[in-house]
Order: C-alpha cells, then structure tokens, then sequence
C-alpha cells in the first residue's frame, strides 16, 4: 500500500511539472521519464507452485543522447511489486496439503538504452541492479505455519519496444528477467515443500504494459 | 550534484544496506513421539504408543518471530496417532540471544514460541501450543555464511491452550541439528547427568549423543525410516547410517530426564513437569522489514523529485531562446 501512495505521489509531482510548462516541453527536447507499468509476471525455479502473478511499478530516468549518436542513454531508477495468487499444494512426503502466497517489492537501479529503429518506434534495452524484499506465507488448512520476509540483491536485464505517440508521451511493452544473486540463498517454503534445490534457483521473468510520460 | 547521479546513488544505496544475515539451511531432526488422547499428563511416563521419529527439518532465521538472533525450526514428518496416519508439523522458534556455549541450562520460557499441527487431507485434527518442557541448543553458529550451524535438544509436552482439541502430545529426546553435520562438538567432561555427553562413532562422520558415557556398539545401518515390528513404523531401535539421509546416529537412550536442567527447585525430580512454561510475548518482535525499506527510500525519492526539478529549471532559464528538437 505504502509503495502504492509512494507512486502516486511522483506520479502527481511529475504531471504537476508537465503542466507547469507546456510549452518548453514542445519545443525542447525532454531529459526525464516517469513510466508507469503493469503487466504479468512469472516465478521460476520455485516448483511446484504456480508461476504466474501480476505486477506494477514506475520507472523514473533521467538522460539524453550524445550529438551525433542516435541511441538515447538512461539512468533508471525502478519501484514495482509483484504479488502470486494463493498457491494450493500437495506435499507428497508427508500426504499434506499447502498453500503458499508470496509477493516481492524491488527496487532497482540500472542503465536503458533506447535505439531508434523506425520512424516513431525504438527499442529498449536495459540491464540494472538493486534489491528485493520478498514476503512469503505458508499455510496449512488455513493455520499459519510460516510467515517471512527476505531480503535479497537481484539484477534485471530488460528489452523492449517503445512507440512514441506525442513527445511527452510514449506507449510500450517490456520483458525484464530477474536474477537473484545471493550467494547459496535457501528458501524455506521451498524446504518445507521438499523442492531439490531449496529455491537456490529463484528468478522472476516480467512482461508488462508501459506509458512513458516524458518531460 | 547532478540528476543523473541520483539515479546511480540511489540503486547503489539500496545494494549497500546490510541483508538480514543469519541462518538459512535444512537439517534433520529425531525424537520419540508420544500421544495421549483424552487428557494432558503432567508427567512424561504417563504418555502412550511410544516410537522414534525420523524427519526432515529446516532452520531459517528470517521466519523466526525473534530477529537477527532467532531460528525458527520446522519439523515435518508423517506420523501415526490411534493407528492412523497423520501428516504432523512441529515449529521451534528459538531466541538464541542469551545462549552460550558455557551456559548448559535450558533456553528461558520467554526465548521458546513452539506450535505444533497434525492433519489428514485438509482437515485439521490436532493442533498444540507448549504446556511443559525445555529446549536446550547445543552449538549454534548463527551468523557464519558459509556453514551456519544449530544443534538442539528438546523435551516438550504439547497441548491445545483453547482446549478445542483434546488430550496432549510428548516428544521425548528430541534432536534437531543443521546439514550437514555440524563439527564434532568439544566432549563435555564432567559427571552431570542431564548434560549430554558427544562422541565421534564413524558412522559416515555422524556425531552421537549420550545420556551415558559412549559404548562402542557398532552401528546397524537401516536405511529405511519404517521398520516391520511395531506397526511399520520404526522403534528407534537401530541408529542407520549410510544410505539413511534422515538418520544422524543418534543414541536412542531411554532415559527421560530433563537434559541441561540444572534447576535446583526439583534436584530429585528428573521429570520436565515442573518447568512450567508461560506464554510470553517474543523479546524482540519483528515483521515490517518491508515498510522500514521503503521508509528509507522516501527521503531519496523526493530529494530526487526536488533536484531534478531544480536542474530542470535551470537548464530551461540558460537554454531560453534555443530551439533543439530531440524528440
């Protein structure tokens, strides 16, 4: 809810700015990006839950271009939250049924690169790295047996494609994949659920719907 | 300071915040398991249907309720409970804080939460909180990254405090320890009998832990938790080894005296009855990891908001005039 109000907060700030001064945005070109995102994420290497859940967030960056060098260079900094629908599982050692609910907020920083390829259409590419809190519920026939939160270091690598509509404004669609780089990191959910490898293989792959507001 | 550097200040900040350290392994655990059905028994002996259990466990300080200084012990293992077979969970959550190598004595009751589940299919049919008992930690390197280590023993009596489920469950003898097997611990010397005595028996490396003063008897390597005599299910006769992924050598002695009580209320008493635990509220309360994280980031957020707008206007007021269209 807090990174909700966080995001909302820029989000007013930014348009704020942009109403301010119209007509410099017009006619200069724009060095700042507030880009709002939703779309569909998916956990991998923690079987046998389900995979997929839903994601949102904002990208704010800051950047421009070298003259005579078409690529646009960022620096981002990225809020989002994922969250996975409550998960049933069977555990088969014991004849015990499971339910698992995990969500993760991240905070990351990196580098986009934006390539012109067609009239109004760019592609983007981004590799940055940051942290993430994951909170992670276990239950079993609705009795809580485990409930924590974990922080962990992660790093994204990203490609998309960008259309620019108006110069304040671009629409896009993003695929970010998401390692976790903790050395030898265990998770205990994954434990209890008797998985191989203890979740030491934890990842998050992202596609999502963006809007660039530039100013 | 320019905008752009508060894009690569801020991600490095968020990289530079110490993680949580602490453990995060999984283990084994043995115990003898014991039900009674209609009431709760003050004393151990009046328990019945003894027999050893063998199961998996797992030891994760982010999941205990007692910050950077707790471990929270799972224990999952199926057992058996007027001959039908329940799938039974075992918490331990442990407050490490007070705990030394020196001290032989019991964890204080304020340092345990312990909670305890058995079910069949998606029903629940027992679920038990700590009515008597002590936990005791062996060795403990909590905080070492590369091979973090917990060795514990535990003599509890479980029931339900609502009283919603009747009767009360014993685990007598029980042992968690981290995998893999922790180093031999330092051999205690001394004549106490509550304190256990460690001896290296070979059996694959595995340490063995003795009431008594060790007695070289070989080791029966079973491999198989589920014995034939005794209803299938394993009397704890036999220590395995090789091939048994859950067995740790364990001495199953039969004494159920209070291991490291050193209480001098009782000194004839060897039963756990008169550790009475109380509920208590956890000594350092956690959760909010979350919140505090993005606490720290509001001030960077604005600050970032307020000095890119800054520069914005500044660049505005020098280029006045100029026209550079870079859409």
């Amino acid at each position: 809810m807090k990174t909700m109000s966080c995001l909302a907060i820029i989000s007013l700030f930014a348009t704020l700015w942009i109403s301010e001064n119209p007509a410099s945005a017009e006619s200069k070109g724009t060095h700042f990006l507030l880009e709002p995102y939703t779309g569909m994420v998916i956990k991998e290497g923690l079987d046998p839950e389900n995979a997929v859940g839903f994601e949102s967030g904002a990208l704010l960056a800051v950047g421009g271009k070298f003259r005579g060098f078409p690529p646009r260079f960022y620096l981002y900094f990225r809020a989002a939250h994922s969250s996975f629908a409550q998960d049933d599982v069977f555990v088969s050692s014991r004849d015990s049924y499971g339910c698992v609910r995990r969500s993760h907020t991240r905070w990351m920083g990196g580098l986009r690169m934006v390539l012109p390829l067609l009239g109004r259409l760019r592609l983007n590419l981004e590799a940055g790295a940051g942290r993430m809190v994951t909170s992670n519920r276990y239950d079993e026939n609705s009795i809580q047996v485990v409930s924590y939160d974990k922080e962990l270091d992660a790093i994204e690598l990203g490609i998309g494609l960008n259309y620019r509509l108006y110069q304040w404004l671009s629409v896009g669609l993003m695929y970010d994949r998401l390692f976790v780089t903790n050395d030898n990191h265990h998770d205990m959910i994954s434990g209890i659920l008797t998985h191989d490898d203890y979740g030491r293989d934890m990842g998050f792959s992202s596609l999502t719907a963006t809007i660039g507001l530039h100013f | 300071m320019r905008p752009w550097a508060i894009c690569l200040i801020l991600p490095l900040a968020g990289i530079g915040m110490p993680i949580h350290a602490g453990m995060e392994t999984s283990g084994t655990a043995r115990m003898i398991f014991s039900t009674h059905l209609q009431s709760i028994p003050e004393h151990i002996d009046d328990f019945d249907d003894r027999y050893t259990v063998r199961a998996e466990s797992y030891m994760s300080t982010s999941a205990s309720n007692f910050a950077s200084s707790g471990v929270l012990v799972w224990i999952g293992f199926p057992c058996k409970v007027s001959n039908q077979a329940r799938s039974c969970t075992l918490t331990l959550d442990l407050d490490t804080s007070g705990w030394s190598k020196a001290i032989s004595s019991p964890l204080q009751p304020a340092s345990i939460k312990i909670h305890y589940l058995e079910t069949i299919g998606k029903d629940v049919l027992y679920e038990g909180r700590l009515h008597t008992g002590s936990v005791w930690i062996n060795d403990l390197a909590l905080h070492d990254a590369f091979h973090p280590v917990i060795d514990g023993a535990f003599e509890i009596i479980l029931a339900d405090p609502q009283g919603v489920y009747p009767g009360a469950r014993a685990f007598l003898e029980g042992r968690f320890s981290t995998n893999p097997k922790p180093p031999a611990p330092t051999p205690v010397d001394n004549d106490d009998p509550y304190h256990p005595h460690y001896t290296e028996v070979g059996c694959m490396g595995a340490t063995s832990y003795h009431s008594e003063p060790y007695q070289e008897d070989g080791c029966d390597c079973g491999g198989s938790d589920y014995e034939s005599d005794d209803g299938g299910w394993d009397d704890g006769a036999d220590s395995g080894c090789e091939g048994d992924t859950t067995d740790d050598g364990w001495d199953d002695d039969t004494d159920n005296g209070c291991e490291g009580d050193t209480s001098n209320d009782h000194p004839e008493d060897n039963s756990c009855s008169h550790i009475k635990v109380t509920p208590s509220k956890p000594s350092k309360p956690t959760g909010g990891e979350l919140t505090r994280s993005i606490n720290r980031m509001l001030p960077l957020l604005a600050a970032v908001f307020l000095i890119c707008r800054r520069r914005a206007i500044m660049l505005r007021s020098k280029k006045s005039g100029q026209t550079t269209h870079t859409l």
